[in-house]
């Protein structure tokens, strides 16, 4: 029994093209995604066209300060506005037109922004951000003119965040890459020293020794599942907590325990995807072919609530929408076991069903060979 | 036929040698090659055959001194792309899996800048020449292994190149398409005068050649005319291990314990009309065989005749769809008998990345092989494959050959009653080879081990006590090699090689309904009762003066295709 599992953990650990890609999704390539995500807007190039040249026009520019913004570029002549957006030197440029500050104290000023939209992503947060700024302006100046009438109605919002007090977006997009790591290396793992043995052709020997296919999936399923929790071990420790200092809640053992438990839904799937793939290359391939819907399904991109009505009953069959809705319970939410036990044990009747039908599928790919 | 030239040498080395990250791979070679004709490249894995003919076809910087057609190889390798055809080894290299037979073709024509006009022709010669031409518009990736290096051969010749390089280019396909591959060859160099170089481990092949160069650890051992090793009545190969022994005698491998592996029933296998069906292919037809204790049983037959099928139904892989197997009086896939077989599959299915003790180990516990025993089978498997001391080495590090041999040992750590072989010969050199059999032969008398082993290496079968020729699906002949030969005779009459001493006028003996194919500069000649006195009336009346004329036990391979042919 030693003896097989050694041989699969030696088939992963002898594999380094695949040892360094694991290595580098379960550390830097979390750490990449906590950092590079933002969703403010940050050093946009932006151009002022001030026609009106007024105090009010010039506190205006004033307020659009970095690190949202670059220092504005200002420019004086109309021609050039053009020449800027079809170089895409600048993303926004904000046109303050003439008579600016008179139409403002008779109550309709009006502006023009320019938005370069090539990268619609940026052009949206930057544009909406720019609008925030605005208003914020406008709000200044109405108040310094209401300032006078007493006992107007004011309503103040001061929201309170629970979980995520910070509101810091890197600890929503580093957990949710990491689940994702978690999710495709559980797929390729299982599924890479499967496909090893029809590479060797091996499985032919497998199959006429007294080893059951049963015996040997298992192997491989305890084998990568061993090394799968040690790299979740490793990256929570030393990634999360110690490289991006994030406030997880829940112990280790628990997460692991989650973790090992939707280990049966990845290593299922892996089974599957080995039963259909010829080659090791073809495993990436199928893993992100599984790996799209299921993301979508998850709620890593897209709330749920954001996909229509029958897409959001299909969110049930997603294994990675239950561990996303376990982890996120346990390191952010800090909810305990007890209370998730429900979930996980859907999760592992999930699991179980996906173990079941690959080893049926595995077996009958097996079986039919030619 | 043409007269050959005795001009000068078409490609001249003067001490070439090659190093590949610090190991010598050829050391101070010596060779002339001459025009119009065959050339063969003899040795075992890794003496350096595919480096020389990468340095011919110019694509290797090298030291020392090489030149073709008076063009030094050193300095204008460019000049000469367009005078030759190199086809490297491994079945299909060179073709494009997803264009059709002809495309293939076609494209070669292309970019040796061959116009269509000469295309056509020798395009329509080459697929006739070969079989090909019912298949022109079939995708090469839809080809068998044959039928691809035929293919293979067409792109190379399709360019009507000077010489023509090929690096084992029947290694893996059946006898017929080996033998319509030298007919091709031995056409061109009659008709357009190409001159061939190839590498190859087979020895029937070097026999087939004008002139030999034996290489060893990347030296040349001898190069010469195959004539002069062949005295009397020793083959090629035999003087090639006189040679390569130098007196000394293969090592051999001995049984160091006394066990006997029995199955308990008189037959080790019986298979009773079974068929099998791939969709509406019939791989397996009817097919009847009893196979006794002990025995060392061949499988013969061309590609897509079914041998492999049928090892598969016999170890289990597969179920026939109809008719019975037993193996030592078990069925195939049940949990006993998969205790008492062996096989090694014509991939040698090694795990690549354990070292070579770690795959022992690993057949040890499959096979429940453990403790004292493991260890006393690890050192005997060891012994046998020439591995010890290499223990720690990384599988896929190996050479071929020592796969092959550890690939047989990890097949026997279970002592099997039943050992099945399939092609675990192909590609192993002529020495590796050798000592294959010898241990198969003595895992038979010492074990009383049975062994079933299929082949294409026609020149194999002579060490198996019986051998069945499979064809389509059907056994159509089952003896023993010398009852297989002796058939031959009786059908065909007996053959005869000639050697004379310029080459023969074409049509001499063919007018006379006698059957002619040259082997190098040697001729051999059969016709049903046919004799040594016609043969000599004939070889006087034309005054034609030889070397010798002597009857000859036939290849395996004329019986091969002989009973191929009979049954249609």
């Amino acid at each position: 029994m030693w003896q097989l599992l050694r041989k699969e953990l030696l088939h992963i650990l002898r594999d380094r093209g695949l040892v360094i890609f694991i290595l580098y999704a379960f550390t830097l390539d979390i750490h990449l995604a906590a950092q590079g995500f933002k969703l403010i807007p940050e050093m946009v190039s932006i151009s002022v066209y001030d026609e009106d040249r007024s105090s009010r026009s010039r506190a205006l520019v004033e307020m659009i300060t970095s690190p949202a913004f670059r220092t504005p570029e200002l420019i004086d002549d109309r021609r050039e506005i053009d020449r800027l957006l079809n170089d895409s030197r600048t993303v926004l440029t904000l046109v303050i037109p003439s008579g600016f500050q008179r139409d403002l104290y008779r109550g309709g000023a009006s502006l023009q922004v320019l938005v370069d939209g090539t990268q619609s992503t940026a052009a949206y947060l930057s544009s909406a951000y720019l609008g925030s700024v605005i208003e914020r302006y406008a709000e200044g100046v109405s108040m310094q003119r209401l300032e006078m009438i007493r006992g107007l109605p004011r309503v103040g919002l001061e929201p309170r965040i629970f979980f995520n007090p910070l509101a810091r977006d890197d600890l929503f997009e580093g957990i949710n890459e990491f689940f994702m790591v978690v999710s495709l290396i559980g797929m390729i793992l299982p599924a890479a020293i499967l496909i090893r043995e029809k590479e060797y052709g091996t499985i032919e020997q497998i199959l006429i020794s007294p080893l059951s296919i049963r015996r040997l999936l298992l192997m491989k399923m305890v084998a990568s599942s061993i090394f799968l929790l040690a790299m979740i071990a490793f990256s929570y420790q030393f990634v999360l907590k110690l490289w991006l200092g994030f406030p997880l809640k829940g112990t280790i053992h628990e997460f692991l325990l989650i973790s090992l438990v939707y280990g049966t839904a990845t290593s299922g799937l892996a089974f599957i995807i080995a039963s259909v793939a010829r080659r090791f290359s073809q495993i990436g391939m199928l893993t992100i072919a599984i790996f799209a819907p299921m993301l979508l399904l998850s709620g890593g991109w897209v709330p749920p609530e954001a996909l229509p009505e029958w897409l959001r009953r299909l969110t049930v069959v997603s294994p990675m929408k239950y561990y996303m809705d376990l982890g996120i319970g346990l390191l952010i939410r800090g909810a305990g076991i007890g209370l998730l036990l429900p979930k996980m044990l859907r999760l592992l009747m999930l699991g179980s069903i996906l173990t079941a039908l690959g080893y049926l599928l595995y077996r009958r790919r097996v079986l039919r060979m030619e | 036929m043409k007269q050959r030239t005795e001009g000068p040498p078409i490609i001249v080395f003067r001490g070439v040698s090659k190093r590949f990250k610090g190991l010598q791979v050829l050391r101070g070679i010596d060779l002339e090659v001459m025009p119009s004709e065959i050339t063969g490249i003899i040795g075992p894995d890794g003496s350096g055959k595919s480096t020389l003919l990468k340095i011919c076809s110019g694509v290797l910087s090298f030291e020392g001194r090489a030149e073709f057609m008076g063009t030094d190889l050193g300095k204008e390798c460019e000049r000469i792309k367009d005078r030759l055809s190199y086809m490297p080894q491994g079945i299909g290299q060179n073709l494009y899996m997803e264009l059709s037979v002809e495309e293939n073709i076609d494209f070669f024509a292309a970019i040796k800048d061959v116009p269509p006009g000469r295309r056509d022709p020798l395009k329509d010669r080459l697929l006739e020449a070969t079989g090909l031409a019912p298949f022109r518009r079939r995708l090469a990736r839809h080809l068998s292994g044959g039928m691809k290096q035929k293919l293979g051969i067409c792109c190379s010749l399709v360019s009507g190149p000077e010489v023509l390089l090929l690096d084992e280019p029947s290694t893996g396909i059946d006898p017929l398409s080996r033998r319509q591959l030298w007919e091709i060859l031995n056409d061109f160099v009659a008709r357009s005068g190409t001159t061939v170089l190839l590498g190859t481990s087979y020895m029937d092949e070097a026999e087939r050649c004008h002139a030999v160069v034996f290489l060893e650890a990347g030296g040349v051992i001898f190069s010469g005319h195959p004539e002069e090793l062949m005295e009397r009545e020793k083959g090629l190969e035999e003087a090639f291990f006189e040679m390569l022994l130098g007196g000394r005698e293969l090592p051999v491998q001995e049984i160091p314990f006394s066990a006997r592996v029995n199955g308990g029933d008189p037959a080790a296998i019986s298979v009773e009309g079974v068929s099998k069906y791939f969709d509406s292919f019939k791989a397996l037809d009817g097919i009847e065989l009893s196979i006794g204790q002990g025995e060392v049983f061949g499988l013969l037959g061309p590609n897509g005749a079914g041998k492999t099928t049928l090892i598969k139904c016999m170890i289990g892989l597969l179920r026939p769809d109809s008719g019975t197997i037993t193996v030592t009086g078990l069925r195939p896939g049940s949990p006993e008998l998969k205790q008492k077989i062996g096989y090694m599959s014509q991939t040698f299915s090694l795990y690549g990345d354990l070292s070579v003790r770690e795959n022992i180990e690993l057949y040890g516990t499959l096979y429940g092989v453990k403790g004292a025993e493991l260890r006393e089978r690890m050192g005997w498997v060891l012994d046998v494959s020439g591995l010890t001391g290499m223990e720690r080495t990384i599988v896929k590090r190996l050479p071929l050959g020592m796969k092959q041999r550890l690939a047989l040992g990890c097949a026997t750590l279970n002592l099997p009653a039943v050992l099945f072989l399939d092609e675990p010969t192909s590609g192993v050199d002529p020495v590796a080879r050798r000592s294959f059999w010898q241990f198969i032969r003595r895992l038979s008398e010492r074990l009383g081990m049975t062994v079933i082993v299929t082949t294409h290496n026609l020149v194999e079968a002579d060490f198996c006590d019986r051998i069945a020729i499979m064809n389509e699906g059907r056994v159509i002949a089952l003896d023993s090699p010398e009852n297989l030969k002796a058939a031959f005779r009786e059908s065909q009459g007996e053959v005869y090689e000639l050697y004379p001493e310029s080459p023969l006028e074409g049509g001499l003996f063919t007018s006379r309904g006698i059957s002619v194919t040259p082997f190098g500069r040697r001729y051999h000649l059969w016709k049903k009762g046919l004799r040594e006195e016609e043969i000599k009336a004939v070889l006087d009346s034309t005054g034609t003066a030889c070397h010798y004329l002597r009857r000859i036990r036939p290849p395996m391979e004329d019986v091969f295709i002989f009973f191929l042919q009979r049954r249609g």
